[in-house]
């Protein structure tokens, strides 16, 4: 009679019919990594045959690695979903080009179209302002040259090493509505108002609130060391030109601070604005209510792969790119009035 | 040859040979040596241990497959979708009731109809199965797959609980809606013991809960086939939510949830566990699947009985319909085929209730589950009111709206039924409307 061990072996044995999974896999990287050096040295002795100088067609052939992988993993995507927004794609059949009607659709008949942009707008327009002079104001703490300060830098930093699944988690008891920190915190306050705790996602009017307090959380990590950076580039000179001249600490700030650190305020909006209108692993993980909207990238991903319209889903992203777009563009025109780039010709 | 010339000769050289090395493996195919079939299911790491073992077995007396398993509880059906787009899909795979449709309707699964009708192995045979089960599988007359669990809904009790607001378990099977209401309003209390009947009842200090209820579950549909609605027609043209039946079903859960506030909110759900609360005794009354194994509680005595009846005198509850399918796109359909019915026969065995009717009996039950004595005949007893939701190419879009248009307004929300029953209905119609 066959023990266990002769089983196991004759089942390991079994196995290896058909290819492996790894087998394939190395397969695949191996036939990968051919063609990369093939390419690389494709493009190296074609821009030299084109009479380019050795030096500079081999930086070119480098850098082809990363430019097949931008093409492959990033603009094939891209130009693919904008081809799939026009058509009818339900992943498991091929794309049926329908022109507009997507389109057509979201700005006509789409009953979540609507709260899904407000609500993200929303939470774009409030959370950026706040996060970018909370930030500021951390850095401004952080730059003091006191003793021990690296340790309080580090402690700063340390939210940003945790995952966004268990920071999500951790914020939704923090607003549990009975057992919750927060509402332990602020009962006195429901009482003398003589409300009930709210259920913060659960109740409409305290979704967007919960989310944006959610969102103090970026406030120290990458955000602040990056303002901390910048205000250490400050020259000291100004600051003591100014301290002469008889100038007070908020002046000094207004004057010589927020000019000098203007470009990285500008970079902070940009990023916070195209962070802020993606946001969906915090709403995914908290489950707040859907009559107060849901946010744009949770609705892509719901349309696309709980209801499979893949091409109505990927309609909804080029419109919330435009709008990412359109509003970087604005941040980017109005920058020429506030942002002051030292050695800049005007 | 220049060096450089030289040097990328011989790492493509090599290339190749490691390459050629590979394909000469993968090309070894023995005509004798079972092929293997793999399996993707959304089992947890006990489930797939024990699905392991039952994978085993067959391996062992199959000369013709090789069944691996690939587990992914996480975001299975997004893998699953991503594998098919891909061409790279397990060769059969676990599909439940909600998402075969979708999958039939699009081509993605293998039409076993004609394989069915030639095989005798008990499995295939379509007539020994309950008939909503295999309905499920069905789609405009072919058969897309075989169920392996058909899991009513039950009710289940902390007979302890009971027995403290003086109440007899042999009872329960022939409670109405009324009992089922007085019971949950008797099993909440606050932290003065005070029930929502008192005067001065804390309902921001509730200790102990008479019901658990969530938007989606338990699903609300129940209470409006209870009350004799329909939230879908069987002809799938209108979703006549707004009729005073089913309104009637949708107010009863309205009342129960804001006038009485019975159950947790949805954010205390979330951080205890749904049936967690259950089992550590701070919610009286759960409604869940009659696999589920509440039973296996060392502190409580916990039993699953029948629904509470509707005013139309039915017990209607919401069929949990697990299944398995082949994929249209495997390269191996005859052996897939095989398997699957093999494993399907064996998973038969395993998961209770099985939707074969007589696999489906008490005596198999405790058999398999001893833990479940004193629930085995409520949980037969409740295959007979099972009943599923008509599902058409397009149902995932018709359940979002109905669940956030209509349930989490009535359940976590305070809009009343009545109020925007006839609104949602419209919209939901013109879901339907889409894909007629």
């Amino acid at each position: 009679m066959a023990t266990p061990v002769d089983r196991l072996e004759d089942r390991r044995a079994r196995k290896g019919t058909t290819m492996q999974p790894h087998a394939a896999t190395g397969l695949r990287f191996v036939l990968v990594v051919i063609g990369v050096i093939v390419c690389m040295t494709l493009v190296r002795r074609g821009l030299m045959a084109l009479g380019m100088r050795r030096e500079a067609a081999t930086g070119f052939s480098l850098i082809t690695p990363w430019l097949l992988g931008f093409l492959v993993f990033t603009s094939f995507p891209m130009v693919a979903s904008l081809y799939l927004s026009f058509s009818n794609y339900d992943i498991f059949r091929s794309p049926e080009w329908i022109g507009l009607d997507n389109y057509r659709r979201i700005f006509t008949r789409d009953i979540d179209f609507v709260p899904a942009i407000r609500i993200t707008l929303l939470y774009g327009f409030l959370s950026v302002p706040i996060g970018v002079a909370g930030s500021l104001l951390v850095a401004l703490l952080l730059a003091n040259d006191l003793k021990g300060i690296g340790t309080y830098r580090t402690v700063y930093y340390l939210p940003t090493v945790l995952p966004e699944v268990a920071v999500a988690l951790l914020w939704r008891w923090i607003f549990n509505p009975q057992a919750g920190l927060l509402n332990r915190i602020l009962l006195p306050v429901y009482r003398l108002l003589g409300m009930s705790r709210p259920d913060w996602f659960g109740d409409v009017p305290f979704v967007l609130p919960a989310y944006i307090i959610i969102s103090l959380w970026g406030i120290t990590g990458v955000n602040m060391v990056i303002f901390l950076a910048a205000l250490k580039n400050v020259p000291g000179h100004l600051y003591e030109v100014a301290l002469i001249d008889g100038a007070g600490s908020f002046r000094r700030f207004r004057s010589i601070t927020i000019p000098m650190i203007s470009p990285v305020i500008f970079l902070q909006v940009v990023r916070g604005i195209i962070g802020a209108l993606q946001i969906f692993t915090v709403y995914a993980f908290t489950q707040a209510t859907p009559r107060a909207g849901k946010f744009m990238s949770f609705y892509i991903y719901q349309t696309g792969f709980q209801q499979f319209r893949m091409g109505y889903a990927s309609a909804l992203a080029w419109i919330l790119f435009a709008i990412i777009l359109m509003l970087t563009l604005l941040v980017l025109r109005s920058s020429e009035m506030w942002v002051y780039y030292e050695g800049e010709k005007k | 040859m220049s060096g450089t010339r030289k040097a990328a000769a011989l790492i493509v050289a090599a290339g190749v040979l490691v390459a050629g090395a590979l394909f000469a493996r993968g090309a070894a195919e023995e005509p004798d040596r079972p092929v293997t079939v793999r399996l993707a299911t959304w089992a947890g790491a006990s489930e797939a241990n024990e699905l392991q073992e039952i994978l085993d077995e067959l391996n062992d007396a199959s000369d013709r497959y090789y069944i691996e398993q690939e587990s992914s509880p996480a975001e299975y059906y997004t893998n699953l979708l991503t594998q098919i787009a891909g061409g790279t899909a397990a060769d059969m795979f676990w599909l439940d009731q909600d998402n075969l449709i979708d999958f039939a309707a699009r081509g993605a699964l293998l039409d076993i109809t004609d394989r069915l009708a030639e095989d005798e192995r008990p499995a295939a045979n379509t007539s020994a199965y309950f008939d909503t089960p295999m309905e499920r599988y069905t789609y405009e007359g072919r058969v897309y797959g075989l169920p392996w669990i058909s899991m009513p809904v039950v009710l289940y009790v902390n007979v302890d609980h009971l027995r403290e607001i003086g109440r007899d378990p042999a009872e329960v099977n022939g409670w109405t809606w009324e009992d089922f209401r007085d019971a949950a309003i008797e099993f909440t209390r606050d932290n003065r013991d005070r029930t929502p009947w008192d005067s001065g009842f804390d309902r921001d200090e509730i200790v102990r809960y008479g019901f658990s209820m969530v938007p989606g579950w338990p699903p609300i549909q129940q209470w409006i086939w209870q009350a004799g609605g329909e939230e879908l027609t069987a002809d799938l043209t209108s979703s006549p939510i707004d009729s005073d039946e089913a309104v009637a079903g949708a107010e009863f859960i309205y009342e129960l949830l804001h006038e009485y506030r019975v159950a947790p909110r949805q954010s205390m759900i979330d951080d205890r566990g749904f049936d967690q609360m259950m089992r550590d005794g701070q919610v009286s009354m759960f409604m869940g699947g009659g696999a589920d194994d509440l039973e296996r509680n060392d502190a409580y005595d916990i039993r699953a009985f029948v629904l509470p009846e509707g005013p139309a005198g039915t017990r209607d509850n919401w069929a949990w319909i697990g299944g398995m399918s082949v994929w249209e796109g495997t390269n191996h359909p005859d052996v897939a085929y095989e398997a699957f019915v093999d494993l399907t026969q064996a998973i038969h065995e395993w998961k209770v209730p099985s939707p074969r009717i007589e696999l489906a009996n008490e005596q198999t039950i405790i058999e398999l589950q001893p833990h479940k004595e004193h629930s085995a005949a409520s949980i037969i007893a409740s295959l007979e009111h099972m009943r599923a939701p008509h599902i058409f190419p397009g149902y995932s879009e018709w359940a979002t709206v109905f669940g956030e248009r209509y349930v989490d307004p009535i359940v976590r929300g305070n809009d009343l039924p009545g109020d925007i029953a006839s609104d949602v209905r419209a919209l939901l119609e013109a879901v339907l409307e889409d894909y007629r």
